[in-house]
């Protein structure tokens, strides 16, 4: 099942306002979990109605995806990206989309979709996915 | 350009006359014109101009005009003001250094639609091209390019907004073989960063990358560089392909509405690959306004060139006295060179409501348009620090 991933400030209240708006909206949730780095959260639910929790997280003020797109960890420097832009190019796999969905400490989070998935996930390694 | 009372209740709302309709919704609408009127002696975070008057061309709301097709092609529904609308064009044109005979461009519904022209032609000139654009770009770029199925690779941006060139090199590096789509801000939304296009030709002459299109979205700067002293580099003579600027910003009107500028050999390009499918409209929207060309096309009368330059002058001062009032109190506010964009930490909710600021983060911004007084900053500042 598609997951909802969250970027949010690491401070008291985050999980209850999400939570709250995804009540108002009527969305019950099905699995939620938090990770931690440093400043800034990553909040991963799954729901039974993607589109409208994604809909109530936004209207919420937080920034949020639906997981069509993989979403990595890099070190946040000059060419990471390019990096792995490139041992996706040497694999063959097109990249549709790049995009950084935030950035904190030494750390920048990634959205990325390509046109095979599951060889998208080989390439980018266990140790970068969220 | 008269300065507008810096108090809600100074100046009373302009009388409106509802007669045609009940009275409830008379005074739904008469309510909503004072609300209008209130809010405008608090506009301060958002990149449109409130100070025009444009009552002269009232009397052009009577008829169905109606722009429909390519304002350089004859057009069969006569209430049209092609005309017109060429003029402005050749202003733009004029201004983003491109000669007129070899531009090409249409009045659109705003930076949008213009950004999406742009992009469309960058795709259709290069179909295989990745589009590279900053961290910092407007979110409805990242739309455009999904409606528009191109690849797109977003690169990081500096601390003020501006591209990070070193992770352009690296990425174009990688993909040296692909041509370049490069969405360049001419002032960003956030910070007003200006993204240096020597410095992206550097990087693509560089790599030998020689298939690439440049599309400048200058939706507010696009107004503003033309008349300082020392811009940065801009203007066709500098690497645009395509360029958007928004009517409804610097120059003010009652309707968003911009401009979308191209070279009309590229066009004419395009026009031939639709031209196949049996239809030869080289805008993205069918029926347009033509109203919109008017509000443009007025105010370069009103004010001709040099009215802009004061204009844009007297906004950029305003924009380096918030800055400073900001600072005396010990507030870090900032701007970028040639800027009305003043950044400063985000204030309290409160703030941001009674000034209509936008904030983004733990970042917020006021933007000193022309109809932004000296009072209504101090003003602000006074409640940002009192908060």
């Amino acid at each position: 099942m598609d997951r909802i991933i969250v970027m949010a400030k690491s401070e008291v209240g985050v999980i209850a306002d999400i939570t709250a708006a995804l009540a108002e909206a009527g969305v019950n949730i099905l699995t939620i979990n938090t990770e931690n780095t440093g400043e800034t959260g990553l909040v991963i639910l799954t729901t039974e109605d993607n589109d409208t929790a994604l809909s109530a997280i936004t209207a919420a003020g937080f920034r949020a995806v639906i997981d069509d797109v993989l979403v990595m960890r890099l070190r946040d420097e000059p060419g990471a990206l390019a990096k792995v832009a490139e041992r996706f190019k040497n694999a063959g796999v097109n990249i549709q989309s790049l995009h950084i969905l935030d950035r904190h400490g030494d750390y920048a989070t990634v959205a990325l979709a390509a046109d095979d998935r599951e060889a998208a996930e080989a390439l980018v390694g266990e140790e970068s996915l969220v | 350009m008269n300065e507008p009372e810096s108090t809600d209740e100074a100046v009373k709302p302009p009388a409106g006359s509802f007669n045609g309709i009940g009275s409830e919704a008379q005074e739904r609408l008469s309510n909503l014109l004072e609300e209008f009127h209130a809010l405008g002696g608090r506009a301060m975070g958002y990149p449109v101009n409130l100070d025009y008057d444009y009552s002269d061309l009232l009397p052009f709301l009577q008829y169905s005009a109606n722009n429909v097709g390519d304002p350089f092609h004859d057009s069969y529904y006569a209430s049209n003001t092609h005309e017109i609308e060429r003029e402005v064009i050749s202003t733009f044109a004029d201004m983003m250094r491109l000669p007129r005979e070899d531009s090409w461009g249409y009045v659109t519904s705003g930076g949008t639609e213009g950004n999406m022209y742009g992009l469309y032609m960058g795709r259709e000139t290069y179909p295989d091209g990745v589009v590279y654009f900053s961290q910092d770009t407007h979110y409805s770029v990242v739309k455009i390019l999904r409606l528009l199925k191109a690849r797109n690779i977003m690169i990081k941006s500096q601390h003020n907004g501006e591209i990070d060139y070193d992770d352009l090199y690296e990425t174009v590096r990688i993909n040296r073989d692909v041509p370049v789509i490069f969405m360049a801000n001419i002032g960003t939304t956030m910070k007003g960063a200006i993204d240096d296009v020597d410095k992206v030709r550097d990087i693509l002459d560089d790599l030998a990358v020689s298939n690439h299109y440049i599309h400048a979205d200058a939706a507010l700067s696009g107004m503003i560089l033309p008349f300082v002293d020392d811009p940065q580099p801009y203007g066709f003579d500098r690497g645009f392909d395509s360029v958007a600027i928004s009517g409804h910003k610097m120059i003010g009107s009652p309707l968003p509405c911009g401009v979308a500028l191209t070279r009309k050999e590229y066009v004419s390009r395009i026009a031939r690959s639709i031209e196949y499918v049996g239809v030869l409209d080289t805008t993205l929207t069918g029926s347009r306004s033509a109203f919109a060309p008017l509000v443009i096309w007025y105010a370069f009368q009103r004010h001709g060139l040099e009215g802009f330059k004061e204009i844009v002058t007297n906004s950029l001062q305003h924009a380096e006295y918030a800055v400073e009032r900001f600072n005396e109190v010990g507030i870090p506010a900032w701007r970028n060179k040639n800027s009305v964009t003043v950044v400063f930490p985000r204030p309290s909710e409160r703030v941001i409501r009674k000034w209509q600021i936008a904030p983004y983060e733990d970042i917020a911004h006021t933007i000193t348009m022309p109809n932004v007084t000296r009072e209504m900053i101090d003003a602000l500042v006074d409640d940002v620090l009192n908060e």
